[in-house]
């Protein structure tokens, strides 16, 4: 282990770098609205939350591509409960999501996520996963599904340098869907997350990354177009480099931690595929992990009753971060980064935005109000 | 064999539905007034004042292997003249939850105990009912809803679970406890569910997918390549070795051969008028053999499992999206049975739910058009549900299923190629 990688296991680095990068990341205003349902009033609820952040006129005429969050098997299931009030993004929040993107004039709305061990259609996933997809398409026209875990339906691959460099890949190849947008919306959940504290905007990122590359079924020198596996071996382990025939890591030879290299890799990724505005569904969730296969106490269904939204994915995650109870800039050791470094510092390190609540408007609702406290992870 | 007993008071043998009753007390009966229970499985030495009051009751009385034959799974006699053949070897069904404790993964969905691909088998191989006459594991105590697992996974594939109590239940139960009775009600009503619909009983296996399979090589086990093949919810049609005929292959598309070493030399020639005909066969390879299993197995041990894994994974990569008579989605708790009538009017979709809560927002796909489904569940009136056209035939949604669902498709046309 050299010095960096001591430091940087031991959280000084992220901090130290923080410091000197803070002054230059950008910050955006952060909304939090308070609601309770999933019900017919959503769409009302999220139209009020983007307004505070100055609305959706930036779609108009746009394609938006919207990452959803649906990670691990349908078949997992927290006691037995529907997905979407636990692990998964709502399809009630979607539909809304799809309906105030063409309400604002969005040329097209396509939802992509890179489905659990298949590349199936995405449709299908959403059936097995407990969706009326039928009744999901009538929310608005020009919706498209996309499952981006291999090519899909394009015919190559997009490469997408990370900007800042890259702290553990310097460019990643990815379905064309995010490339070919005008915009990307990260839909998240309000989440702990047993590799890197918490998973919200940018964690949920991670996704795009397709299992024909980086899963545990890749091709070595070739993508496989039938992935069957999950992604731990590449980017959490890093038991192997990703197919050959895409950019390998910077350093095969840095710390294979899953706590050091995730926090890295997420931030990795939203350098490479910026997002354009970041939403957080804490209306219903879990705590004590993302998904109920994570071992451990804390594991549990709540209500925290909460929507967020920002244009800047760092900001947002930060101010959820906040409402979930912890200090975004903690270090690691401390909760919820017990084990990882932060990738908020991290991602404030490389310029994506700021991490310091200070720096940060907060419209709707204010933090101390919003607070819902979730467990120390 | 008591058959003709059993005619005597009016009920034939393979329509016993069968408990064993936990008390030889003519008092306990009254337990039975409107049950659906009409055998009891009592020991030989079972006293004349109880077998008194159940005759009055009209209720059968059999003793396992005296009135009903009784074997060892893998010695179950298939051609058998018997109405009812019994075994005490029988997987408890459920969800498995033996887990690594090591893993933390989001892997896929859990594997469910079952005995419906040795059954499945076992309905191609044999005339006689099968009973399944094992009991709740020692010490347990069972909920309400494992025992009417226990019941679906049978009554699904045109078996019969010899209905056992674990101790805690049978003292409840006896004792008239509140919350026993209502169980004991659950249980009478699923009985009845499947009882009230015999014609059901005589639809035959359907879809397009067919596994040829013989005692020797595991078609009476638990676990094997028919219960792999259920956990992708595709429909699977077996075909006993020893029972093969050229129209076994009639309406299937693919056939998985799991012995082909073991096909006499008309036997191979079916086939391979079958693979000529279009169909695609896929054979385990050669010299490849599942190890014959031993006289006590019920289930795959490791061994046998590694083995099928070598031809699972063809097998596996052959389905891959195909609608080969159905496809569900949303089922990750479920097993199901495609049958289809001697009409080939009506399709039945049988649905078991393993988990201790309701599977709701299912969908399914079914290979061919369909003029009407009806929903049945032991639990509500049945129910017509909306269809609409999907991209490979028709597909339907069904809100929820608690423990077991039957819905039957009613076809535009005879359904021929999804048969």
């Amino acid at each position: 282990m050299n010095r960096r990688h001591f430091f940087a296991i031991s959280g000084i680095a992220p901090f130290a770098f923080s410091a000197m990068a803070a002054k230059e990341a950008p910050t955006a205003p952060v909304a939090i609205a308070k609601y309770q349902l999933y019900d017919e009033g959503l769409t009302s609820a999220m139209s009020d939350l983007f307004d505070k952040i100055g609305g959706l006129g930036f779609v108009k005429n746009k394609t938006v591509t919207v990452k959803v969050n649906l990670t691990g098997s349908p078949a997992l299931r927290l006691q037995g409960k529907a997905l979407g009030v636990t692990h998964y993004t709502h399809p009630k929040t979607i539909g809304a999501m799809a309906y105030l993107m063409h309400r604002a004039g969005a040329k097209r709305v396509r939802f992509v996520e890179s489905a659990w061990a298949t590349s199936g259609p995405l449709e299908e996933y959403m059936l097995d996963s407990g969706w009326n997809v039928r009744t999901l398409v009538t929310a608005a026209p020009n919706m498209e599904f996309e499952n981006t875990n291999a090519l899909g339906k394009g015919k190559k691959y997009s490469r997408l340098k990370v900007a800042h460099g890259g702290y553990i890949f310097p460019a990643f190849d990815l379905n064309h869907a995010y490339e070919d947008t005008d915009v990307l919306v990260s839909m998240a959940k309000l989440k702990n997350h047993a590799t890197c504290g918490v998973t919200l905007s940018m964690k949920n990122m991670f996704g795009i990354t397709p299992a024909s590359i980086y899963g545990d079924s890749a091709g070595v020198d070739e993508p496989n177009e039938n992935p069957t596996a999950g992604r731990g071996a590449i980017c959490h382990a890093g038991k192997r480099q990703p197919a050959s025939c895409s950019p390998g890591e910077l350093d095969p030879a840095s710390i294979r931690d899953p706590h050091y290299r995730m926090p890295r890799i997420l931030v990795d990724v939203v350098s490479a595929r910026p997002i354009d505005l970041a939403f957080i569904d804490g209306i219903e969730t879990m705590t004590g992990g993302e998904g109920p296969w994570i071992r451990g106490t804390g594991l549990a269904h709540v209500k925290p009753g909460l929507l967020l939204a920002g244009r800047n994915c760092v900001t947002t995650d930060t101010v959820s971060t906040a409402v979930m109870g912890y200090d975004p800039r903690a270090a690691r050791g401390v909760a919820p980064f017990t084990r990882c470094d932060n990738s908020l510092l991290l991602a404030e390190q490389a310029g994506i935005g700021t991490a310091d609540l200070n720096k940060i408007e907060v419209a709707g609702v204010p933090i101390k109000e919003a607070l819902y406290q979730f467990p120390n992870v | 064999m008591t058959a003709f007993a059993l005619l005597v008071l009016g009920v034939a043998a393979p329509d016993w539905v069968p408990v064993r009753w936990p008390s030889s007390d003519p008092k306990s009966l009254d337990l039975l007034e409107k049950a659906a229970i009409n055998c009891l499985v009592v020991p030989a030495e079972t006293n004349a004042a109880f077998r008194d009051a159940a005759q009055t009751r009209k209720l059968q009385l059999a003793v396992l292997g005296k009135d009903v034959p009784l074997f060892p799974r893998n010695k179950l006699p298939l051609d058998s003249k018997e109405p009812v053949i019994a075994t005490e070897q029988a997987v408890w069904p459920g969800i498995n939850t033996t887990d690594d404790e090591n893993k933390a993964m989001p892997s896929g969905a859990p594997w469910i105990d079952t005995n419906q691909g040795f059954l499945r088998f076992a309905r191609a191989a044999t005339r006689s009912t099968v009973w399944l006459a094992n009991q709740p594991p020692k010490g347990t105590i069972i909920p309400v809803e494992r025992y009417l697992q226990a019941i679906a996974d049978a009554a699904a594939v045109g078996a019969r679970w010899v209905v056992s109590f674990d101790d805690d239940f049978s003292k409840r139960l006896l004792a008239r406890e509140e919350k026993a009775l209502k169980d004991w009600q659950r249980i009478n009503d699923l009985l009845r569910f499947y009882e009230n619909h015999p014609e059901w009983r005589n639809f035959r296996p359907a879809g397009q997918l067919s596994v040829i399979q013989d005692v020797a090589s595991g078609g009476l086990l638990s676990g094997g390549v028919l219960d792999m093949i259920s956990t992708r919810h595709t429909p699977v049609r077996p075909i006993p070795g020893s029972k093969m005929a050229q129209d076994s292959f009639q309406g299937a598309t693919i056939a998985v051969n799991v012995d082909p070493g073991s096909l006499s030399t008309d036997q191979k020639a079916m086939v391979t008028r079958f693979t000529r005909g279009g169909g695609t066969i896929l054979q385990a390879p050669p010299g490849w053999k599942m190890p014959e299993p031993r006289p006590d197995q019920v289930t795959l041990d490791k061994t046998d499992v590694e083995k099928l894994d070598q031809i699972w994974k063809e097998v596996n990569g052959m389905i891959g999206r195909r609608n080969l008579g159905a496809r569900l989605f949303n089922v990750s708790s479920m097993l199901s049975d495609l049958t289809v009538s001697a009409d080939e009017q009506q399709m039945a979709l049988y649905l078991i739910n393993y988990a201790s809560y309701a599977a709701e927002d299912i969908t399914a796909h079914l290979l061919g058009k369909f003029s009407k489904a009806t929903l049945y569940t032991p639990e509500e009136p049945p129910k017509t549900l909306h269809l609409f056209e999907v991209e490979d035939g028709t597909g339907a949604e069904i809100p929820k299923i608690s423990v077991a669902g039957t819905i039957v498709f009613e076809t535009i046309k005879p359904i021929g190629a999804a048969r």
